[in-house]
């Protein structure tokens, strides 16, 4: 398996020893579940696993728990612990917990570039005969180390080097691990993490005797005179730092460009124009070459002129059954509807989306605006932390949900998971909203954005008030900014897209034979009528917009390109495209959404987050009709 | 409240009775002193959010870091200048679940730190780590201006 700090190159590593693709950007927390793949070697092959980076054994967050649930369970097999060779004394401090556990280790120093660039060299052979350890420098985009590490993942052996506690914590922990049992695998290192108060990991081994261990580690605590845990971490340190200024050595550098940029990025004045900058550039990628440029030549040129009318004759040319011939490429055709709303509407603007926000994952800017977001933030309830999970709800509030996990209390997460349902539009709906807004005066996107923003803030303060449980402190690693690989952007992007294809179309399909045979059997002119109260009197929309928000249910996006492809007919004036813009921004983003939420978090919240986002997503759009209607020219 | 012409002073509710008719609800307050109107932030709330982002951008006046202070140089590190090391020397202000999280990322007593900047999140360098902060950790950090090295033994390393 792969062990390490977050954002020290493992996915990258892991992707250059199996050859399997996997998720590396520049933030801490991009991987947040195992991946495994294999690595071989003249017909020996090994299992390799890529985990969630963790600061420390002693694991606070859900994606740390996996990690540290490996290590101890007895049997990971041979560990590539990675160190970012610009860090050493921090990847010690891990290495060190490693020792504890008595696994056996292979250290890669990756980043050994960067290292060399700030003047940092490290002395190698005594490093690996300091930790008895095979130790390997590599560089993994350039695939530097890699063949090395192969080689030496079968000479892996236990950390030699060990911490020199005080008498009193050894003795507590021969105590513990007579508590947790002494023979199973890691005992040194579980006895100290529960020394130091991990008590969720006593519960994960499923041991007895908290009460016992309390007692213990009061006892120690009283007789240090200082908190365990606090002893403990000093030590530990304090070896680390003894080692790495044993080994490194370091020349002065001036500071780098972007260095430099990194510091103006999180700057206080000229953090604001930075950030301004960013998304304005974001938004003339995505805003006006993908959902502008790209979709008018897909739709009109691609599909309006050349496939739809050759599918159409062909089809009633060669299919003579009116039925099939309607489902293909009718009212509601698989070729008319689903796939010019998939491909011609929302694929140029995910694809541009995607790779816009590669771009801005690789480049470590992501971290920096946690750093700038974090006060608005805190309105929510939420710290900075939070922005990262609700960035990437903008590529896609499925994946997004999942990484929910770097958050490090279950209310943060189920607030973020809230709120990401409720109004983060995911890209493909993003596109499509401003492809809508495009008609429309700046006074009506002004107050599109109020209610989204403002329900969203009255929504997480609400939540922040009501869900029981604490939130945490806001901690964040801020990496190096780097001009990001084209490799891995091409490839991230590729994966997103192929995602896309995979996932979203064929829910295009089915939501469109779906609205087929309601059409098809009358039946949607039935729900139309039971809708129409709701629809035409609440929200003022013309009953033919009951449709789009039926597929709208199966994916927001869907429902918004129907809306979308109404607007562009002429079939809503501003008012209703600024009502059902509300509406469908708020509605929940996707079936699979909600699969995720019941995944992560359990039906019961899964059924919450529904129960709040539908009811309230009509309730605002209404509102925002009634505000129109009380003030009417104000904004024509 | 002082007045800002003649430096009086006075309860700012005291201020100068007013014929306007509107005076109820005026910001306004005037020096029973000398008679000179200004504003009372406690009253405007919009001056008083400029007045607390304006403080906020220049942020409490920080000691300087040469100086020695009664305490042998000892200040909480909020009040380190900018870019400046310095020597962690006491962490017991902390809770000790917050200490374990941060000592993850190197930071201990004897640890070498810097200030990199306050707002609009204080960042914290320690070694080659750049941590975004909440602003209340930084109080609880005790710190002694310039790199001093660790004389406590407390753990050292050796192989087996
Ligand atoms: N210069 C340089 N950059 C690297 C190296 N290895 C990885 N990177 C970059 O470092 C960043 C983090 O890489 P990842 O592989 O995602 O890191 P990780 O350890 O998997 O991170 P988490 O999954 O968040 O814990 C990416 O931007 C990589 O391109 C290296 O050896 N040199
Ligand atoms: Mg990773």
């Amino acid at each position: 398996m792969l062990l390490g700090n977050a954002n020290v190159g493992k996915s990258a590593l892991f992707g250059a020893l199996s050859g399997r693709y996997v998720s590396v950007s520049n933030y801490p927390g991009t991987t947040v579940e195992v991946a495994s793949g294999v690595v071989g070697r003249n017909g020996s092959s090994r299992a390799l696993l890529d985990t969630p980076g963790i600061q420390s054994l002693h694991a606070v967050s859900p994606d740390e728990v996996v990690t540290r649930n490996i290590v101890l369970s007895g049997d990971p097999g041979a560990v590539l612990l990675v160190i970012d060779a610009k860090n050493l004394q921090r990847g010690l401090l891990l290495a060190l917990e490693a020792g504890e556990a008595g696994i056996p280790i292979v250290v890669a120093l990756n980043m050994a570039d960067e290292a060399d660039r700030k003047g940092i060299e490290i002395d190698v052979p005594k490093l690996s005969a300091l930790l008895g350890v095979p130790v390997v420098r590599a560089v993994a985009p350039r695939r530097e180390g890699i063949e090395e590490i192969r080689t030496r993942l079968g000479h892996a052996a236990p950390i030699r080097l060990r911490v020199e506690y005080p008498p009193a914590v050894e003795r507590a922990v021969e105590r513990v691990g007579e508590v947790i049992g002494g023979s199973r695998p890691a005992s040194r290192l579980a006895a100290l993490l529960s020394l130091a108060g991990d008590d969720a990991l006593l519960t994960d081994l499923s041991v007895a005797g908290h009460a016992e261990i309390a007692v213990l580690r009061e006892a120690l605590g009283f007789e240090l005179g200082l908190p365990a845990a606090s002893v403990i971490q000093r030590a530990r340190l304090e070896a680390a730092r003894r080692t790495a200024a044993e080994v490194l050595r370091r020349r002065p550098t001036a500071e780098s460009l972007p260095e430099r940029l990194a510091r103006l990025a999180i700057h206080p004045a000229w953090g604001w124009p930075i950030l301004g900058l960013v998304l304005y550039a974001v938004y003339l990628f995505v805003g006006v070459f993908g959902a502008g440029t790209l979709v008018d030549f897909f739709e009109e040129t691609v599909f309006g002129g050349w496939i739809n009318p050759v599918v159409t004759s062909a089809v009633t040319r060669w299919i003579p059954i009116p039925l099939i011939a309607d489902f293909l490429v009718g009212d509601y055709g698989v070729v008319t509807m689903a796939l010019t709303y998939s491909v011609a509407i929302v694929l140029p603007i995910v694809s541009t989306f995607f790779l816009a926000f590669s771009l801005l994952e690789d480049s470590g800017y992501l971290p920096r605006l946690a750093v700038m977001l974090d006060r608005p933030f805190r309105r929510m309830g939420l710290n900075g932390k939070a922005v990262l999970p609700m960035i990437l709800g903008l590529g896609c509030d499925t994946m997004a949900t999942m990484t929910t996990r770097i958050l490090e209390t279950r209310k943060e997460r189920i607030q973020v998971t809230l709120l990401l349902a409720l109004g983060v539009p995911c890209s493909a709906q993003l596109g499509v909203l401003l492809g809508m807004m495009a008609g429309l005066s700046t006074a009506a996107i002004a107050v599109w954005a109020v209610v989204i923003v403002g329900t969203m803030v009255a929504v997480g303060a609400l939540a922040a008030r009501l869900l029981p449980g604490t939130s945490s402190d806001f901690i964040l690693e801020l990496p190096p900014l780097r001009r990001p690989g084209l490799v891995n952007i091409t490839l991230k992007t590729l994966a997103r897209v192929e995602w896309y294809l995979k996932e979203v179309i064929p829910v295009f399909v089915i939501g469109t034979a779906i609205l087929f045979a309601l059409a098809g059997t009358g039946a949607l002119s039935v729900i139309q009528e039971a809708l129409s109260p709701l629809v035409v009197g609440w929200l003022g929309l013309p009953v033919e917009a009951t449709e789009a928000l039926l597929v709208g249910f199966l994916r927001r996006d869907y429902g918004a390109a129907g809306l979308f492809a109404m607007a562009r007919t002429g079939g809503l004036d501003f008012v209703q495209i600024t009502v059902s813009l509300v509406v469908v921004t708020l509605f929940m983003p996707c079936i699979a959404n909600v699969l995720m939420i019941v995944k992560e978090y359990g039906s019961r919240v899964a059924l919450a987050v529904v129960a709040v986002v539908f009811p309230l997503a009509f309730l605002m759009g209404g509102l925002v009709r009634l505000f129109f209607q009380a003030f009417p020219g104000l904004f024509s | 409240m002082q007045c800002p012409l003649c430096s009086f002073e006075f309860e700012p509710r005291s201020g100068c009775s007013t014929s306007c008719p509107f005076g109820s609800g005026c910001n306004l307050v005037c020096c029973p002193n000398c008679g000179y109107q200004g504003v009372d932030p406690e009253r405007s709330r919009l001056a008083g959010w400029v007045q607390r982002a304006i403080s906020r951008f220049t942020g409490p006046k920080p000691v300087h870091a040469t100086g020695p202070s009664g305490d042998g140089g000892r200040i909480a590190l909020s009040r380190l200048d900018l870019g400046i090391d310095a020597t962690v020397v006491d962490l017991s202000a902390m809770s000790p679940a917050r200490a374990l999280r941060l000592g993850a990322f190197g930071l201990s007593t004897g640890a070498h730190v810097r200030l990199v900047q306050r707002r609009p999140v204080p960042v914290l360098r320690i070694g080659e780590t750049d941590l975004g902060l909440e602003s209340a950790v930084l109080d609880e950090i005790q710190v002694v201006p310039g790199r001093r090295e660790t004389d406590e033994p407390s753990g050292r390393a050796h192989a087996h």
